[in-house]
């Protein structure tokens, strides 16, 4: 498949996705635990199967390991959110914990990957 | 005599298929565009620099921001706040989706890896509101919300 079409196919599947879990989302109480499917893993489903099904599972092994730094970093940011989000509210506070993510995810990628080479 | 702190308070998950009434078709239009472009991102991003690089956007909630803004919106601050506690919640337990996902892809079915690194999502987000319902009941009890 041409590479504009495979970027049309993920997308479509990441934005479906996305939706489902929102979906669900809406349909849950409490709030806090409908938060949890905000941040569902729609997108790496719908990338992880499409890597797979263009490419090899040997991609999306690598992708996955990729995912692990980003997910720690997220992990790590735990604590900015909590902290930003009552002062900054829903999309200040929101705004600061995901660059703080990408900061974190960039540092830990060169550190384990990069400079480890 | 212990006392049973969480005895007021209802902290149990619980379906309201009525709630889908309130949904806007803008929200849902916003979420779509917002996921097909992280999910466009990270492929692009994969194609130039490389997929361990682009994996690093999988775990991404690029979404979050717009989609509390859509909670403050509609519900107020107070309910955008504690969807942002779940969202953080569910945002770690990814790790626990990339690591089975890791560990699995070249060994099962690539169809059975995404299920059961969804089921790991899935139990570490759960088990993760459980220990906060534990630990602060109050920020999960419906009755507040």
């Amino acid at each position: 498949m041409p590479e504009v079409g495979v970027l049309a196919v993920r997308g479509l599947a990441g934005g479906a996705l996305v939706v489902a879990f929102a979906l669900v989302s809406e349909l849950v109480k409490p709030k806090v635990f409908a938060g949890l499917f905000a941040s569902a893993p729609s997108v790496a489903i719908a990338s992880l199967a499409i890597t797979v099904i263009t490419e090899s599972a040997t991609k999306a092994q690598d992708a996955s390991m990729g995912m692990v730094i980003g997910g720690i970093a997220m992990a790590a940011c735990c604590v900015v959110a909590v902290g930003a989000i009552p002062r900054l509210h829903a999309f200040g506070g929101s705004l600061v914990a995901v660059a703080g993510r990408m900061v974190t995810a960039l540092g830990l990628y060169f550190g384990v990957f990069i400079s480890g080479r | 005599m212990a006392v049973d702190h969480t005895a007021a308070r209802d902290v149990t998950p619980s379906l309201h298929p009525e709630e889908l009434r309130q949904i806007r078709s803008r929200e849902l239009i916003v979420r779509f565009c917002l996921g097909a472009a992280v999910s466009v991102m990270a492929g692009i991003i994969a194609n130039a620099v490389g997929v361990r690089f682009g994996g690093l956007f999988l775990a991404f909630p690029a979404i979050l921001p717009a989609s509390l803004t859509m909670v403050q919106e509609r519900e107020g601050t107070r309910r955008a706040d504690r969807d942002a506690i779940g969202a953080v919640l569910g945002a770690s337990a990814l790790v626990v989706f990339a690591v089975v996902a890791e560990s699995t892809f070249t060994r099962l079915n690539p169809g059975v890896v995404l299920i059961t690194s969804l089921a790991g999502w899935i139990v570490a987000a759960g088990m993760l509101y459980g220990l906060l319902a534990l630990l602060r009941p109050d920020d999960c009890d419906k009755r507040k919300d």
